[in-house]
């Protein structure tokens, strides 16, 4: 089944939003939403997916009564749960509603729990607000909602702290919360987004279930197409504020109306991998072998724990090649970067930078061959000095290797045209530039070392799909410009598969498989690489051709 | 704007560090603070230009005498003139207190910078600091004084040594966390020396946070600076400082509860308004509570 | 958790030694002749020689704090040059008052404080946030020895509901001890609640910015449930925090305040030993006071693991 192309239409209304504005409160409000139109029936999960910025976290807390006060206030509209409108009530009512009749679950299950209370209490809380059960039947009905979440070893986790918890079964706990008293509506905000896939997959798959089983109204929101096809049955594209686009899942994945939601899809990098390119014959500029990093913590009093993070790890990249490093949170794909880089130091193994070994240099030694590695990090936002001009930070490597300053600023002129910005706004500072134009000014930085290896480490994770679309052709582009070869960390199997000649798919700090991009996602052989395939969200659906994926095969079960 | 980046001079650095956030507004309070912070300065600086009676002649027939037309507040127990006294001793006081702020903040400075990027020498430097921190800082000022000698040095001295822990610690954990952002690491992968991120990129994170925790010092050095004359240990007692004002007037309290109640209240008033302009600072230059607060 | 404890009392030795190198070096690096700056101006040589002798000033540096460590170690603190008796009988004569009026200051400071940060927080940016907050920066601002006059001006001199000074033993009379304790309790307190309570608002408002109390919220739990359960367990480590480190303002407090209200506490002790440079005793005095500091804040690291399961390493 390639979507769940469930039928909703006789079903009653479980939530209508109708005419829903938002804005700021004070003086100069800025709108936020603008007369904004949702409905959803009973049983239905409807998908708001949009980009940073779009409205669609706000309209959740909106519906919840929590906009934060004195920064957000609702300005129109009404939001209508069983015909009664939500804006019309007040605090404690709002108060008694949630949980009962709405609940929602977050983003960040870490954060998202108490710290210092038990997580079985946490639920139990949900009781004691709305219900005066005894307390054993309180305890049983927690019990069983724990089970329903398919945790394990409910009574230990019963009585566990959120931090002894893995992130998926925080997540499971989150959703035992939202559903124990059955309420008419879940609000999903970005509720995978923090997780593995691996995770993100079974918890996916967790709420669909309890969906059927409970009929529950869903309110999904992501930013991920991949996660929209799996689970969506109607969805709503939203953009600054406003809906631009509603349809049933299938007929918008494949027939999008709006030019905006066309250009959203074809941002979505696909699963296939790219053309393979002509095999190279170069010496490799960058070869690691052997390399291991172990951290131990000894204690007084305890014994030294080891934490292998990784191990011997081994990889060759050629001049104008990429070669990815895949793996979930944990694999060591970013400490074998950072071993690379020499930002932490390697505790055994060889780093071949063109023909040196820089893997044991000392701080001095190392520094002249710093300028033939690069580097360029996940988050744009602290990726650059905020007291910097930009025309600074382009300028600190080659100063420190003795281009003079006029020299080095001309260069950083033609950088900035290089990675498509602006010369004269060299002497800005980051905050007047986007995440996209930051993440630019980054690689730029980097290329102005005229370095032979750039490592990107996540490096387009933390951007929107159409803004990492663009950076990814960015580095394309620069590749085949200055032929320097890419070493790129990624979590994601679809980023991988669009720039990767090769990949290594890392697990508990070794690599499991070393192939090129074309057989690791078409033909994988360990099956830790084909359970990452299997959990890729909406991995059967090329969004950017607007059709099925005609992947070659690529499980067996 | 300039198309090409000047070199960064430090004052830029310094305003650069300064980030204020967008519209932000006074309220009364910071307003009102500075307006008599400012007046207590003015009139103190100034105070010799326009005191009535020489603060340090004695005279013994008009011993303690209550405010008469030509003594404005009274007299105090040498028959000296309470006004003028209290006018000029706020000029002890305020050096006291600007001079342990700049010195602490600006040795804390130094040691912080060096505790916050050694692993090696913080683990040293660390050990001391909470030594330091552990001795209760009015004894460990009131046995310096005592050892060294009652002059204004001395006591700025005395007072500045436990202060600078504080400052230390602080400018260790801004450094801390600021040393694992990005553009550090970046700045390392680009070949730049240690004492070059150290100081154009770690520094100017800790001068916001420097600034608002040296208003409090000063408040506080001041506020030291009485208690340590109320107890015999501070500046000598000829000089006039608020201290040692309201030192002499302790004997006298029952009497003549004005000789406390007036240096008392410029005091109070004077740290008051420093106090509250360090809590505006804060709130401006925090990052943290301008998250939380907007 | 026996390893977290037995670690974290451990860490205080290197701070205690230290605190010992830095005290026995005050007197010592001092520049000029130790025994003359205690003696004072009107020393005659006998007088010089006798305090020489009686500080070992005449040995070699190193064999001086042997001694000296030596002597602390089975308890001596060494003999006042004023007195003549042991520092340490001085203390055990003088100490009882001032733990009295501390540990109830303490109390009294918790108590007040933490609801006063509690309603500030809760009640942020209206008028008792503005009303608490103003009264923590008074706190600050006013000398601890004028708050004290002012109390003792108005409740003493003025309403007559209280004795002036001094001080009596609860074993003598509870009321008498009671009566002559609230002054200077009150007095003390002013600092220190206003610092507990400053905290408890700022470290209480930045808890109630968190995701968990947004959930808290968003499973429709009530709202006082929200402060207490959710946010103040939180919000306790930076509390117990400053709370022991504001110990050290007390200790400060505590010298001031007994000069001001007469009590003979250890205050006092150290005021006297000051004026009258009896360097053994202020030597003694900062030793103690110190490891009186560091055992509290021992203490008060070791209760993180009460309010924090986190804290656990």
């Amino acid at each position: 089944m390639l979507f769940r192309n469930r039928q909703f239409d006789d079903k009653p209304v479980a939530l209508e939003i109708l005419g829903l504005s938002v804005a700021t409160t004070g003086d100069d409000s800025v709108p936020i939403l603008n007369t904004i139109d949702v409905t959803i029936r009973q049983g239905e999960t409807v998908c708001l997916v949009g980009e940073s910025g779009s409205g669609k976290s706000v309209t959740s807390l909106a519906i919840m009564g929590l906009l934060p006060k004195g920064a957000l206030e609702v300005t129109a509209g009404r939001i209508e749960l069983d015909g009664q409108n939500l804006l019309d009530l007040d605090a404690s009512q709002m108060r008694e509603l949630r949980a009962q009749r709405i609940s929602m679950i977050f983003q960040e299950p870490m954060t998202a729990l108490n710290p210092v209370m038990k997580v079985g209490a946490q639920i139990e809380e949900v009781l004691d607000s709305h219900t005066k059960l005894p307390t054993r039947e309180k305890k049983r009905r927690v019990i069983d909602i724990m089970e329903q979440v398919h945790l394990p070893d409910v009574e230990r986790i019963y009585s566990s702290y959120p931090h002894q918890l893995s992130g998926g079964q925080r997540q499971r706990i989150m959703i035992a919360m939202a559903l124990i008293l059955e309420p008419k509506l879940l609000i999903a905000d970005e509720p995978t987004t923090a997780l593995d896939v691996t995770t993100q997959n079974q918890v996916l798959k967790l709420i669909a279930e309890l969906q059927e089983s409970h009929g529950t109204a869903v309110l999904f929101i992501t930013h991920d197409m991949g996660v929209v096809a799996e689970i969506a049955d109607t969805v709503y594209v939203m953009r600054n504020g406003d809906i631009v686009e509603s349809a049933a899942v299938e007929t918008l994945l494949r027939v999008p109306q709006k030019d905006y939601t066309r250009r959203l899809l074809e941002a979505v990098p696909s699963l296939a991998p790219r053309d393979a390119r002509p095999e190279s014959w170069a010496d490799p500029v960058l070869s690691v072998d052997g390399l291991t990093k172990i951290y131990s913590t000894r204690g007084l009093f305890k014994k030294g724990r080891e934490t292998r993070a990784a191990q011997e790890v081994k990889f060759r990249i050629k001049p104008g090649r990429t070669l990815g490093i895949v793996g979930e949170s944990g694999s060591g794909k970013s400490t074998v970067a950072r071993c690379v880089m020499r930002l932490i130091d390697p505790t055994e193994g060889r780093i071949k930078v063109g023909q040196t070994d820089i893997a044991m240099l000392g701080r001095s030694e190392l520094q002249p061959h710093r300028k033939h590695i690069q580097i360029v990090f996940q988050d744009p936002f602290r990726s650059l000095n905020p007291r910097w001009t930009v025309g600074d930070s382009l300028i600190e490597g080659p100063l420190n290797f003795g281009q003079s300053r006029k020299n080095a600023l001309d260069h950083a002129r033609e950088l900035m045209e290089l990675v498509g910005l602006p010369a004269d706004a060299l002497g800005r500072y980051p905050h007047q530039f986007s995440g996209g134009q930051r993440q630019r000014i980054a690689i730029a930085r980097a290329i102005a070392m005229r370095p032979d290896i750039l490592v990107a480490d996540e490096a387009v994770s933390a951007l929107d799909v159409s803004v990492q679309a663009q950076v990814l052709k960015l580095l394309d582009e620069l590749q085949e410009k200055l032929g320097i070869a890419i070493l790129f960390i990624t979590h994601d199997l679809r980023v991988a598969a669009q720039i990767c000649d090769e990949v290594v798919v890392m697990q508990h700090g070794r690599i499991v498989e070393h192939d090129t991009a074309e057989n690791v996602l078409s033909q994988p052989r360990h099956e830790y690489t084909r359970a990452l395939i299997e959990a890729a969200p909406g991995r059967h659906w090329d969004f950017a051709n607007f059709r099925e994926l005609s992947l070659r095969p690529t499980e067996t079960a | 704007m300039a198309a090409q980046p000047q070199p960064t001079s430090a004052m830029q650095v310094v305003l650069g560090a300064i980030q204020l956030p967008r519209n932000w507004r006074l309220g009364i309070g910071p307003i009102l603070a500075a307006i008599v912070l400012a007046v207590i300065v003015l009139a103190t600086v100034t105070a010799y230009l326009y005191v009535p009676h020489d603060p340090m002649s004695m005279n013994a027939l008009e011993r303690l005498k209550g405010p008469t037309e030509t003594f404005w507040l009274g007299t105090d127990p040498y028959g000296r003139d309470l006004f003028s006294r209290v006018m000029v001793g706020g000029q002890v006081s305020l050096l006291i207190g600007i001079g342990a702020a700049i010195v602490s903040v600006f040795i804390g400075l130094m040691i912080g910078l060096v505790s916050g990027f050694f692993r090696l020498a913080d683990a040293i430097i660390m050990r001391i600091m909470d030594a330091l921190m552990a001795i209760p800082s009015i004894l460990l000022a009131i046995a310096l004084v005592a050892l060294n000698g009652p002059s204004i040095w001395s006591v700025i001295f005395a007072i500045t040594l436990p202060e600078i822990p504080r400052v230390v610690r602080l400018v260790r954990s801004v450094v801390l966390s600021a040393r694992e952002e990005p553009y550090v690491e970046a700045a390392i992968a680009l070949g730049s020396s240690m004492p070059k991120i150290l100081w154009k990129h770690l520094m100017p994170n800790t001068l916001a946070p420097l600034i608002v925790q040296g208003t409090y010092i000063c408040a506080s050095a001041i506020l030291t600076e009485a208690i340590l004359s109320f107890l015999g240990a501070g500046v000598s007692t000829e000089i006039p400082t608020w201290g040692n004002i309201m030192a002499e007037g302790r004997l006298f309290f029952q009497i003549k509860p004005e000789l406390i109640f007036w240096p008392g209240l410029m005091l109070s008033l004077c740290i008051l308004s420093i106090n509250l302009l360090g809590d505006t600072a804060r709130d401006l230059l925090d990052p943290r509570l301008k998250k939380r607060e907007a | 958790m026996l390893g977290y404890v037995i670690r974290r009392i451990l860490a205080i030795i290197p701070v205690m030694v230290i605190v010992a190198i830095f005290v026995f070096l005050l007197l010592r690096l001092t520049p000029g002749d130790p025994a003359a700056i205690i003696a004072g101006d009107s020393a005659t040589p006998a007088q010089l020689e006798r305090i020489r002798e009686s500080l070992g000033l005449a040995e070699p540096l190193h064999i001086q704090f042997v001694t000296w460590v030596g002597q602390l170690v089975q308890g001596n603190l060494g003999t006042s040059i004023i007195s003549n008796q042991p520092v340490t009988r001085l203390i055990g004569q003088r100490i009882w008052p001032t733990l009295q009026i501390g540990t109830l200051t303490i109390i009294l400071s918790v108590l007040i404080a933490v609801p006063l940060g509690v309603l500030a927080a809760w009640r942020h940016r209206t008028w008792v946030d503005y009303a608490v907050m103003t009264f923590s920066v008074l706190g600050f601002s006013i000398p601890v020895f004028v708050i004290g006059y002012l109390f003792i001006k108005f409740f003493a001199i003025d309403l007559r509901w209280l004795p002036v000074q001094g001080y009596t033993s609860p074993s003598e009379s509870v009321q008498g001890f009671l009566s002559r304790a609230v002054l200077p309790c009150l007095t003390l307190a002013t600092i220190y609640v206003a610092l507990i309570a400053r905290m408890t608002r700022a470290s209480l408002l930045e808890v109630l910015g968190e995701d968990y109390v947004r959930t808290a919220r968003a499973k429709g739990v009530k709202e006082h449930i929200v402060l207490f359960r959710h946010a103040l367990r939180n919000a306790a480590v930076p509390i117990l925090t400053i709370i022991g480190t504001g110990f050290a303002l007390l200790i400060s407090g505590v010298v001031v305040t007994e000069s001001v209200f007469n009590i003979p506490g250890i205050g006092r002790l150290t005021v006297d030993a000051i004026l009258a440079r009896d360097y053994p005793v202020i030597q003694a005095m900062i030793l103690l006071t110190s490891a009186i500091y560091v055992f509290v804040n021992l203490l008060i690291d070791l209760s993180y693991t009460l309010f924090d399961p986190r804290i656990r390493y």
